[in-house]
Order: structure tokens, then C-alpha cells, then sequence
């Protein structure tokens, strides 16, 4: 049976003969009986062949001699390059960054994403957050964007903005029905046509499958009759406007043609900030209108209004808009009262 | 010039719930009234009716005259005339809409109706009565929106009936049209001996100026991006 030192002197001859492979292995042979063994650690810090190899030797050695000198001296030089080469790499991946980015810039959202899923493989994509941002910003897949999002927010816990757009992509993991609205509401009438297609396709849920159908119906109609997108903030605001003006007429002649005559039902022309509040909340609940405060306000991580907020805001909103009316007629009853007992008396 | 129907179908909704709700009521209003021991229509439209006179005056029923002189009919073929123009022009107007909004539009255009004959003869005592202030308001935005719409229209030529379909910017500019002469003739003279409330009709008319803010979403990118409501 040989011993340690007679692997060592085979190790040696070996290396000396110029038979490297041999004397590797019997040197990684001698660390395994003997980890201690420093003058074998040193003979693979020049006979291994990965850079973090030949480190971890001269690393090893040193730890079993820190005065080692030529050890701590290979060491930086390995380091160095290592650092060298590291910056290599990060070069070449931001150029392929780049290359991503412009795709992107060039309306190539496909191209992109094939760049930045090559990307994800390389060590560089765990220091880089610029790549898990883009890549939730083109991600068609709801599973892809949400890693993407949590590996951002890794990179910046801090940043709420970023976390409520998480919470919202999560959301729609479990709702994507709601995300093709989504795009719908911003105009992206393609991305949400292949959204509302994908929810067909996959759903096992009649219903949802038939909403998702008459959706693809009615969008591609709307595609085919060139329908212009309009913004929700222009639907929100003229719905808050027709309610509002009904009142306004009725007040009008509720209060004698010239509102200007009387000034003793300041509670009827209140009534019109109640009337527009609850328009609004009306509006909002109709349009879909996607917007963070849906998401601070109600804790609602649609940020457009899932259903059950939609309605509350429905209800509320009408109630808002009816109170005044039901004021008004009840001012108009009590003067009908007057003006029948006047007939009657007549 | 009678209409019989909108040829063109629904495309938002299936059911014209509103349109329908205000014709069973008007029906069930005149039925009610008709019902009533010692009926005395002049008084039901004196203190439910409309009278410009009482609302520059502050008196009367304000707000609630005008809501229920919508609602009052005072024969059969008041309330059957109206109804029907309500059917043909309202089903695809409260389609656009959608229920909540068109019954707004409804009162809206029948407030309108109301403010332009308090404003044109402020004077009158004759109450006004009647849904088509508010209908023609109903006609105005379905010309507005559908101009091209064919209404299936009973025509008497000479004696012999026909049933053409007619452009909708032909047949509601008519009735518009005929309702402008006696109009002008009741400003000038301050006094409306017809029976008829042209200027009801006229300011009903003018409330579908408003009928974009009504529209639902959808109907109204339609409309802005001028194809097919």
C-alpha cells in the first residue's frame, strides 16, 4: 500500500517528466488523503485548469501557510485576472444588453426577448437589474414577468413602486382576463386580442370562455371598423359631466327658470358637488381606469377595479347622485302639498 | 307618416329594458287615470302637468310636475303615438347608452323640454303634458348617432298603404320640420291655442346635442371614430 509521501514523490517525478495530467491527479489524490499538504496545494495552483480552481489551490495553500510569499503573490496575479476577465464577460453582456434594448427601441419586442432569455444563463444577469426590468417589460408571459419582478425588487426592496407592480402582475397571474382589459383600456388593441385568444384557448370555465370570445369578437370588429382608441380619462369625464347636467336642469326649473332671482335653496346647488362626486365614482366604476390609487386607496392590486370594488363604487356613486334629486323632490312635494291645498281652497 | 319599426339590430345589449319599463308605465298611468271615480283629467293635468307660467312663479310642483307631465297621457292616442316613436327610436338609443344612462338622457331631454317652453312663453297657464318633449330628445340622438338608420315607415299613398324603409335624417328631419312654423307662430302670438307643445317638442329636440355624454364607452369611441355605432 502506498503511502502519502510516496504518492507525493510520483507526483513530483511526473510533473518534472512533463506529464501534467498524471501529476494532477496524483497531487488531487494527495490533498484528499492529506489536505494539509501545502507544497501539493502549490504544485496545482500551476497544474489545474479553471481559473477559480487554481484560487481555491493558492487560497488553500495560504490558509495551511500564510507566510507563504510566491502564494500570495499568484494569488493577487490570479485574482487580477480573474477581476480582468470578469470585466470581459460584463462588456460582452452589456453589448448584448444593448443589442436587446435597440430590438426593443426598433419595435423588435420578439427579437429582444430572445437576447434577454439568452442572457438570463449568464452569472453576469444576477448583478445586472437593468435585464430582469426589461424583461418584465416585455414578457408576454404573465409566470416570466412576475420571476422578473421579484428579482427586481431583490435588487431594490425598497421601492414601493416596483412592489405594487408585483403585486398587481401577480394579480393577474391568478386574473388574466383582468390584464387584457388592461391593454384594451391602453389602446393595445393586439396585445389584448392575443390575451383575450390565450384566455380562450386555455380556460376550462365556460363562462370565462365565452367572455373571453365575445371579447376577441368584438375587438376584432373594432380592429376591422378602425375604432379609435379614447382615452379613460375622457370617458370618466364626460360621464361625470351627464348626471351632473340632468341635475343642473332640473334645478333650474325646480328653482324658478332664473337662478339668479332667489338665493334661498343653497342646498339645492350643493347638492351639485354631490351629484358630481357620486358621477365620478359612477364613471370610475364604469371605465375601466387604470390608475396606482386603485391599488393605495382600496388595496385593490387590479389597479383598475376588480368587480366587487367596481360595484361598491357603482353603489356609492348612485347613491351620491340620487340623495340631491331625492332632496329636490322632496322640496317639490312639500310645495305641491301647498299649491293643491291652495287649489282647494280656490 | 307613421313608424313602425327600426329594421336595424341591437348591438350592445339584447333587451331594451328602459325603453320598454317607460311604456308600461305610461300605459299603466293612463289606465290608472282612466280608473279614477269622477275622473277629471283637467285637474290631474293642472297639478301634475307642466305650466311655465308656475315655474318662473316658484309655485306648483317644480321638479316633480316635470317628471310626471312625462309620464301623463291625456287619451289613447296621445299615449299610443308617443309610445310608439318611443319604441322605434329608443331601443337602439338606450342600446348605445345602456339602461342607467338612457333613462337620464330620457329625464334630461324631458327637463329640456320643459325649461324651452317655460323660456318661450313664460306666460302660459296651460299645463303641458305628454312623453314626446322628451321623446324628441330620444329622435334627435338617434339621429345623431344612427343617421343612416332605415325606420320601416306606413305611408298612405292616396289610400293604399305601404310600408317603405326610410332614412332616419329623412324622417326625423321631417318631424322636425313640421313642428318649426307653428312654433315660431306660438312665440309671435304668445299664445298656444293648438293643443300641441311644438316648443316641448323642439327643446326635447335640443337635448341630443348632450347625447355624447351619455354613450357608453364603447359606442361613443364609435362614434368619435365616425363609423357604425
Amino acid at each position: 500500500m502506498m503511502t502519502t509521501q510516496d504518492l507525493l514523490q510520483q507526483a513530483l517525478a511526473a510533473a518534472r517528466a512533463g506529464k501534467e495530467w498524471t501529476a494532477r491527479d496524483l497531487f488531487l489524490q494527495v490533498v484528499e488523503a492529506e489536505p494539509k499538504n501545502e507544497l501539493a496545494w502549490m504544485w496545482l495552483t500551476g497544474l489545474l485548469d479553471d481559473l477559480d480552481d487554481r484560487i481555491y489551490a493558492c487560497q488553500q495553500a495560504l490558509g495551511i501557510n500564510p507566510r507563504n510569499a510566491n502564494a500570495q503573490i499568484y494569488l493577487n496575479k490570479l485574482l487580477a485576472e480573474k477581476e480582468k476577465l470578469a470585466a470581459q464577460e460584463m462588456n460582452r453582456y452589456e453589448q448584448d444588453f444593448c443589442g436587446a434594448r435597440e430590438a426593443q427601441t426598433g419595435g423588435q419586442n420578439p427579437a429582444a426577448l430572445q437576447i434577454l432569455r439568452g442572457l438570463l444563463s449568464r452569472p453576469q444577469a444576477d448583478s445586472h437589474p437593468q435585464t430582469w426590468r426589461l424583461l418584465a417589460d416585455l414578457s408576454p408571459e404573465l409566470s416570466e414577468r412576475v420571476q422578473a419582478l421579484e428579482r427586481c425588487l431583490a435588487f431594490a426592496p425598497q421601492d414601493e413602486a416596483l412592489r405594487d407592480e408585483l403585486k398587481q402582475a401577480q394579480y393577474f397571474l391568478t386574473h388574466p382576463i383582468h390584464q387584457a382589459e388592461l391593454y384594451e383600456e391602453r389602446g393595445e388593441l393586439e396585445k389584448a386580442l392575443e390575451a383575450y385568444r390565450a384566455i380562450a384557448l386555455t380556460s376550462k370555465d365556460k363562462k370565462i370562455w365565452n367572455q373571453a370570445y365575445a371579447k376577441v369578437l368584438r375587438l376584432e370588429n373594432a380592429k376591422q371598423e378602425h375604432v379609435a382608441h379614447v382615452s379613460p380619462a375622457l370617458h370618466v369625464a364626460r360621464l361625470t359631466f351627464a348626471p351632473l347636467l340632468t341635475y343642473i336642469l332640473f334645478a333650474i326649473l325646480h328653482l324658478g327658470v332664473n337662478p339668479f332671482a332667489h338665493h334661498d335653496d343653497p342646498l339645492t346647488w350643493l347638492g351639485l358637488l354631490w351629484v358630481a362626486a357620486g358621477a365620478f365614482l359612477v364613471a370610475l366604476s364604469t371605465v375601466r381606469f387604470h390608475h396606482r390609487l386603485w391599488l393605495k386607496i382600496f388595496k385593490d392590486a387590479s389597479a383598475s377595479g376588480a368587480p366587487r370594488t367596481r360595484l361598491f363604487l357603482a353603489a356609492t356613486g348612485w347613491l351620491l347622485i340620487l340623495l340631491p334629486f331625492v332632496a329636490m323632490f322632496y322640496s317639490a312635494w312639500r310645495r305641491l302639498i301647498d299649491y293643491v291645498i291652495k287649489l282647494l281652497n280656490f | 307618416m307613421i313608424p313602425l319599426n327600426d329594421t336595424e339590430p341591437n348591438r350592445y345589449s339584447f333587451f331594451p329594458f328602459i325603453t320598454v319599463t317607460l311604456i308600461a308605465v305610461n300605459t299603466a298611468i293612463l289606465i290608472w287615470e282612466m280608473s279614477l271615480p269622477q275622473y277629471n283629467f283637467f285637474l290631474i293635468a293642472g297639478v301634475f302637468g307642466s305650466t311655465p307660467a308656475l315655474t318662473w312663479t316658484r309655485e306648483g310642483g317644480g321638479v316633480i310636475s316635470t317628471v310626471t307631465s312625462m309620464f301623463l297621457h291625456g287619451d289613447w292616442f296621445h299615449l299610443i303615438g308617443n309610445m310608439l316613436f318611443l319604441w322605434v327610436f329608443g331601443r337602439r338609443v338606450e342600446d348605445a347608452c345602456g339602461p342607467a344612462r338612457f333613462l337620464l338622457f330620457y329625464l334630461l331631454a324631458g327637463a329640456s323640454s320643459d325649461l324651452i317652453t317655460a323660456l318661450v312663453t313664460p306666460g302660459s297657464n296651460v299645463p303641458g303634458i305628454g312623453a314626446s318633449g322628451a321623446i324628441f330628445g330620444v329622435m334627435g340622438a338617434y339621429l345623431i348617432l344612427f343617421p343612416t338608420g332605415r325606420i320601416r315607415t306606413l305611408w298612405f299613398l292616396a289610400i293604399i298603404p305601404t310600408w317603405p324603409r326610410i332614412r332616419a335624417f329623412w324622417f326625423v328631419g321631417y318631424y322636425l320640420l313640421i313642428q318649426i312654423p307653428p312654433a315660431i307662430s306660438i312665440y309671435a302670438q304668445q299664445d298656444n291655442s293648438t293643443g300641441i307643445g311644438y316648443w316641448a317638442h323642439l327643446g326635447g329636440f335640443a337635448a341630443c346635442i348632450f347625447i355624447p355624454l351619455f354613450l357608453r364607452p364603447e359606442a361613443f369611441a364609435r362614434y368619435v371614430s365616425d363609423t357604425l355605432v
